[in-house]
């Protein structure tokens, strides 16, 4: 059956999930169909496209966070990343300037946030839950210091809004991003020496080392890559809202990483599954949606997302997915 | 204390799983004061035997006495409460704490009548105690003070045999106790055996080693297919006659034959050093020539060769490959000269678990198959290849590599550092922990690398494996080179002699 068969992934079961990854979408479709019948209001279009939109910005993260997760890293700094370059692109372009170079720039500094965060973790070789733990806080810091906790609004540039309300036929812009973005990563991960070298490093760090793998580069690469990412998640979001929030993305960083492990990315490294990490980003959405739509009290909504974690991590351990020995 | 004749007597045990059969109707005898050689290849149910005695495993039938008192092991801890203690191959001690609190991990000794995971701890005591077992039970002076992770890993050995002696073990099983050891520690080991013995208490003895098993057991069992296929005195036997009860034949010939090796050096070290590893090494690796590096851990005979694929580089002197002075001050340096480097702990230098076999075999060559985009036709194609010509047993490139035996893992290594087309391979412990069979198809697999012009170095513990495979052996001692030996002429004694620099 399989004519370019080499790993796990065969052209047949290219699309085909990993044992961790069939588990969240039968998840997905027992929640969605759970919801649908204890309110029908949850189907409607309206809120489906609510949902939507609410995925994506999650989902485009957490597609660099495979990565990351998948290489045994783990990065904080993405929900900070998110509101610190969202609050760039509308500082500048309130500053007069040209919305595609306030979005190149912001996009710029996202990925020299992850460039950052990568030097730290593969040459100095701090933590990398220290190094994008404090890079959270760092961004975070600014940000407050520089808008006092009061939003930038009045970013009313059509030729901005369009990022994050416009429409390409009937798809919403962040909808067509978000799949484009899915598209390359997918093509970085599966079919490049990049994503290779990044699923061994995972695998087995020093076996990758001494295969003449360039770790470092590949880890910094990987940082800036989800930094990049958490910029265009942080660009779409800003547009869509016409405001740079300072409290935009907070909670971020665990929903990204819920995401990731939901859809089967083993937490142990090694292992990566995209499709299950958009399953797992829509997953989350679906959720919170639900909990809003079932007029649940919002304070109970964490207390949930917490369980969904703990059970999805527990789902990694007993699956019978332990790394072989 | 007991009438029986026999610490342990087993009768009848089975284990199955799932449907394969590891091991049925297993029945042997341990005297008191005995020591039982355990051998058969990989896969022939020793391990499986071993989890049954220390509890890891439940056996399915069968039954276990020891000094005629039937018990029913389920678990470590009631293996422990029967007297039997395992020393196992992969140590199991906490690097971080010293020589008595690894001693007494789990069984410590407290103030008061009730023992109670708050009460103070006798400290004073527990030295003693420890003191007194390593010092007059093992005969070995041992830092009680610093964490064992900085011990030699022969004094981790007799940690783990005092910790197993002081939960009163009568019964202690030993597996692969040499594997890593050297010929000096390897013999202090068998001194402790041999103390033991005198001291009434037995020993299983497991290993791949045949003539040291010959040397120390009394008696050997000899496991096939998860079946006793021999239990005979060890003064009735040679080695080619246990190999061929293991195999259920007969060897050819384990070693191949040498090929004289070119005119042309392809690998001149001149004088090289690194300050803490090694010092003023020079040597000359010739076309088609096969040398290996003996020595004792520590002898910096493995930061040699990891010197010069460029891991942990080489600060002063001269390399020069192929005619060319060249500089390797890195892994990509040794790589893009064409250096090779198996390293010797497969598990967590060498193999992908996660990923299968062809995923493992190209790691080091990918920037072969295509440009931006894996060529994955290719990939295979080549994978394919190197699976038949190697004699890789497996289902295919995309068979998971953690399903194959430690040999044929290794095999994919070496294929792995083949792909490369490197001009000088190093090769560190190339047959380490693998069965007899994969030992022999390694040994030719280097035989013909070195046939097809390539330099090759192995560095390795095992002396008759030099002496067999190789053509010339360099000794080390504390970093330096003390003697380049033809290995037409030399013996394991001479090898020895020059290792531990005694006359």
């Amino acid at each position: 059956m399989s004519t370019q068969a080499l790993d796990t992934k065969t052209p047949v079961s290219k699309f085909r999930l990993s044992g961790g990854a069939s588990g969240i979408v039968i998840a997905l479709i027992v929640i969605i169909v759970a919801l649908g019948v204890a309110s029908p209001r949850f189907l409607s279009v309206g809120n489906l496209t609510d949902i939507t939109r609410q995925a994506v910005f999650v989902a485009i993260i957490a597609f660099g966070a495979t990565l990351v997760i998948a290489m045994r890293g783990i990065d904080l700094s993405v929900g900070s990343t998110l509101a610190f370059t969202g609050l760039i692109a509308a500082d500048l372009m309130n500053r007069g300037l040209n919305p595609y170079l306030s979005v190149g720039a912001s996009l710029a500094v996202g990925t020299l946030i992850g460039i950052v965060n990568g030097v730290l973790v593969a040459k100095v070789k701090i933590a990398d839950f220290i190094v994008t733990m404090a890079m959270m806080v760092i961004t975070r810091g600014l940000i407050m210091v520089y808008t006092e906790g009061i939003p930038l609004t009045g970013l009313s540039n059509p030729s901005f809004q369009v990022f994050g309300q416009g429409f390409v036929g009937f798809v919403p812009m962040p909808v067509l991003v978000t799949i484009l973005t899915f598209a390359a990563v997918y093509f970085l991960l599966y079919q490049t020496r990049f994503g290779r070298y990044t699923l061994s490093i995972g695998s087995n760090p020093e076996a990758a080392r001494l295969v003449g793998i360039r770790i470092d580069r590949i880890k910094i690469a990987v940082y800036a890559l989800t930094g990049y990412l958490a910029a265009l998640s942080g660009v779409l979001l800003t547009s869509r809202l016409e405001a740079a929030m300072p409290e935009a993305g907070e909670g971020y960083e665990l929903d990204v990483i819920a995401a990731v492990v939901m859809g089967g990315t083993s937490l142990a490294g090694g292992r990566a599954s995209l499709l299950g990490t958009a399953a797992g980003a829509v997953l989350m959405a679906v959720v919170r949606n639900g909990l809003n739509i079932l007029n649940v009290n919002t304070f109970w909504h964490q207390v949930v997302i917490g369980a969904i974690i703990l059970l999805a991590v527990c789902a990694d351990k007993f699956g019978g997915r332990s790394r072989d020995t | 204390m007991s009438q029986s004749e026999h610490a342990l007597k087993i009768m009848g045990v089975g284990k199955r799983f799932g449907v394969t059969n590891a091991l049925s109707g297993i029945s042997m005898n341990l005297a008191r004061g005995e020591v039982l050689g355990l051998v058969g290849e990989n896969g022939a149910g020793k391990s499986t035997l071993m989890k049954i005695l220390s509890g890891a495993h439940a056996r399915d039938e069968g039954d276990i006495e020891i000094d005629g008192v039937r018990v029913d092991i389920r678990q470590p801890a009631d293996a422990q409460r029967a007297g039997i203690g395992i020393i196992y191959q992969e140590l199991s001690l906490f690097p971080d704490l010293d020589a008595v609190e690894n001693i007494f991990i789990g069984q410590e000794m407290s103030v008061g009548k009730y023992p109670n995971m708050t009460v103070p701890l006798r400290k004073k005591a527990m030295r003693d105690c420890a003191a007194r077992i390593l010092n007059d039970v093992l005969g070995v002076e041992i830092d009680l003070d610093c964490p064992v992770g900085s011990l030699a890993l022969a004094q981790r050995q007799i940690i783990e045999i005092a910790r197993a002696l002081n939960s009163n073990a009568n019964i202690l099983i030993m597996d692969e106790p040499t594997e890593a050891l050297e010929k000096a520690e390897r013999e202090q080991l068998v001194r402790i055996i041999n103390d033991l013995k005198q001291a009434g208490k037995s020993v299983i003895y497991v290993s791949h080693k045949l003539d040291e098993v010959l040397k120390i057991c009394d008696r050997v069992v000899v496991l096939r297919d998860g079946a006793c296929v021999a239990d005979l005195p060890a003064s009735s036997l040679d080695v080619n006659k246990v190999i061929s009860l293991m195999i259920g034949g007969s060897l050819a010939k384990q070693f191949p034959t040498k090929s004289s090796p070119g005119a042309d050096p392809v690998l001149k070290v001149e004088g090289i050093s690194r300050r803490g590893a090694f010092e003023n090494v020079s040597f000359e690796l010739h076309e088609g020539e096969i040398l290996g590096v003996a020595g004792l851990e520590g002898s910096g005979k493995s930061r040699l060769l990891r010197a010069l694929f460029g891991d942990g580089a080489s600060e002063s002197g001269r390399i020069v490959l192929k005619g060319r002075s060249t500089s390797i001050s890195s892994i990509s340096d040794g790589m893009n000269n064409r250096i090779a480097f198996l390293p010797a702990e497969r598990k967590t230098e060498g193999i992908f678990a996660e990923h299968s076999v062809g995923w493992n075999l190209t790691a080091s060559s990918l920037s072969k198959f295509g440009g931006v985009r894996l060529d994955r036709r290719a990939e295979r194609i080549q994978c394919t290849n190197y699976i038949r010509k190697m004699g890789i047993k497996s289902e295919g490139p995309q068979q998971s590599i953690g399903r194959l035996s430690g040999g044929n893992q290794q095999k994919v290594l070496l294929a792995r550092w083949l792909l490369t087309e490197p001009d000088v391979l190093l090769l560190e412990e190339p047959t380490r922990g693998i069965d007899i069979r994969a030992k022999a198809d390694v040994y030719q697999l280097i035989a013909s690398s070195a046939q097809a012009g390539k330099g090759i170095i192995v560095v390795s513990s095992d002396s008759t494996e030099l002496l067999g495979l190789c053509h010339r052996i360099l000794v080390m001692f504390e970093g330096e080179v003390v003697g380049i030996l033809d290995a037409a002429s030399a013996s394991e004694e001479a090898i020895a002699s020059l290792s531990i620099q005694r006359t």
